[in-house]
């Protein structure tokens, strides 16, 4: 199997256990052992210390699971088989011998420090799961903005380019004789605001690559996209793309990582422009749309004009090291769905009309009570 | 002749570095008229003065590239000055085969910024006064009756009065008075400055049938 999948089914198990009914399960698997197996070794005619050891070995895997009511509740019910099957008088639940009492602490003291330890060590492994998921993100997220260091240099370099102007005028103005003190002033202003923008724009790139994880809060999406198309804005110029976006005025909040919400629309950006990077005619475009999705949430959909998906293969675009890319490494469109899917929405793909290909991805409204 | 205000003409689509240019070139006292796409300064009034084209060759829509072809196709002929964010060679070779003044890379030095608009500028002055001279002379030209024209060719050419006079079967004293009337009309000061406008004007002797000699 994969190993992403393995971390899925893992990541699936870990769930269930959670859940009520998983327990009950347990539960109830577990007295049906005590009953059978105690049962069987009364047939067997072995003695109370064999059927005693071997009721605690099952006491014990099922400590392994994690639950304490349930730890307890089967020591008490293995207890209650010995008593009942093995304990004079035979058939009755009395306990009075101090070998029952014995038999009882140790099965309770067994099931509730393996419960105990079991605990330890799932937490331990649901960490490095966590923490495996958030750096493999981060990892492709740095990767992509690899990707764009031409784009984003180009993007600091505009404003930095309007600092010199305005700097280079504002000496003259000064210089004049009068000095024209008032348009040295606006120069003065217009070199703030530019070295704003371009400081602006390191902090959204340092924000993208900063060691963060799952900070969840009320976004607006139409402004973190905005924020994504300024990003890729000199990619799509190379590469002579044009990009128009539609984006709503009425948008609700959503409840997301601004971040991972960005990695995705970043992905899914970039993709677009590789598909269409190399074509020889046709048009060059990319179009990105955020409207409010029914019945409540933001659609976001990103349709190009590039080569398209090959049908046979479009099952395995979203899995993992799937690419058709030469330098990909095939986690682009894995990480986006899982991140698109932490969050409560659906990620998929489908034939743009007339060419290319259409990316769309829901992420569900922000309400009060989620928060 | 009067020097005509000349007027810098910035396109850019990216609003910091368009105002920068605009407010470095009005510091040096050049009137700037500054637009955001190609479709903005094609669609705009723009006032009959020297002048020069400073143009961001990625503009969205079409590049700069591009442009320098429509603007070729309208018939603007203004000289342009490339300027770009990204250094890129192969694009800087293409804009300076078709004729542009510089190349130059954001940001842009003050000093090869405003050598270029100079050297833009004083090209375009010297592209409209040919403009200008060109169509003076085709105005004087046309003041010619088609007889004085024919005599005009002859004289170009270098032809005696006498020749003229035999190959067009007129009167030399005609002849003369033609030539004083076509000089007079092409405010010509010699014969010499004559052949130059008839350069100009693309006259050329034809070697008519008339010039061959007569029986």
């Amino acid at each position: 199997m994969h190993w992403s999948r393995k971390i899925d089914v893992f990541a699936m198990v870990l769930k269930w256990r959670s859940q009520r009914w998983f327990s009950a399960a347990v539960f109830v698997l577990g007295v049906i052992a005590l009953v059978v197996l105690a049962y069987a070794f009364l047939l067997l005619r072995t003695n109370f210390a064999t059927a005693g050891f071997s009721l605690l070995i099952v006491v014990v895997l099922i400590s392994t699971l994690g639950s304490y009511v349930n730890s307890v509740l089967l020591a008490v019910v293995a207890m209650a088989c010995l008593a009942y099957f093995f304990a004079q008088p035979i058939f009755s639940l009395r306990v009075e011998q101090e070998q029952d009492i014995a038999a009882l602490s140790a099965f309770l003291i067994t099931s509730i420090i393996i419960t105990g330890l079991a605990a330890k060590v799932r937490r331990k492994s649901e960490e490095e799961l966590r923490d495996t998921r958030a750096q493999l993100t981060r990892f492709a997220r740095v990767a992509i903005l690899g990707e764009l260091t031409a784009s984003i240099a180009h993007e600091i370099n505009q404003p930095l380019a309007g600092v010199v102007s305005s700097g280079d005028a504002c000496r003259r103005w000064l210089a004049n004789q009068p000095p024209n003190i008032e348009r040295a002033n606006q120069s003065l202003e217009r070199i703030i605001r530019d070295a704003d923008r371009a400081s602006g724009i390191i902090e959204r790139v340092r924000d993208l690559v900063k060691n963060t994880s799952n900070q969840k809060g009320a976004v607006s999406v139409g402004e973190a996209v905005r924020e994504v198309i300024l990003l890729t804005r000199g990619e799509a110029e190379l590469n002579r793309i044009r990009v128009d976006t539609k984006i709503a005025d009425d948008l609700p909040l959503v409840w997301a990582d601004r971040i991972q919400l960005q990695q995705v629309c970043l992905n899914l950006i970039i993709n677009a422009i590789e598909s269409v990077k190399d074509l020889s005619s046709g048009p060059r475009r990319l179009l990105v749309e955020v409207e409010k999705d029914q019945p409540d949430g933001v659609l976001l959909t990103f349709s190009d004009t590039g080569a398209g998906i090959d049908p046979e293969k479009a099952k395995y675009i979203f899995d993992a090291l799937y690419t058709t890319k030469p330098e990909g490494m095939g986690l682009g469109l894995a990480i986006s769905r899982s991140i698109v899917e932490a969050h409560g929405g659906r990620l998929w793909a489908s034939l743009n009309v007339p060419r290319g290909t259409k990316f769309q991805f829901t992420i569900p409204q922000y309400h009060e009570k989620t928060a | 002749m009067s020097i005509e205000q000349p007027v810098v003409f910035v396109i850019d689509d990216d609003a910091s570095a368009r105002e920068g240019l605009e407010d470095l070139l009005q510091s040096v006292g050049l009137s700037v008229m500054s637009f955001g796409s190609a479709q903005e300064f094609f669609e705009s009034q723009r006032p009959d003065a020297p002048g020069c084209i400073v143009l961001d060759v990625r503009l969205p829509g079409t590049s700069g590239l591009e442009f320098q072809n429509v603007l070729i196709e309208a018939d603007i002929g203004l000289p342009v000055i490339f300027i770009t964010g990204h250094g890129d060679i192969p694009m800087s070779v293409m804009a300076m085969k078709s004729g542009a003044i510089d190349f130059l890379t954001k940001p842009i030095r003050e000093s090869s910024l405003l050598d270029a608009v100079n050297a833009g500028i004083q090209r375009d002055r010297a592209r409209r006064q040919e403009v200008k001279l060109a169509s003076e002379l085709q105005q004087r030209y046309q003041l010619l009756t088609p007889r004085e024209r024919e005599v005009f060719t002859l004289i170009v050419s270098g032809r005696p009065n006498k020749q003229i006079a035999t190959e067009i079967e007129l009167d030399e004293s005609t002849v003369k008075v033609h030539r004083s009337k076509i000089i007079k009309k092409m405010m010509a000061t010699s014969i010499v400055d004559l052949a130059r406008m008839a350069d100009r004007l693309g006259v050329h002797a034809a070697i008519s049938a008339r010039s061959k000699p007569k029986d």
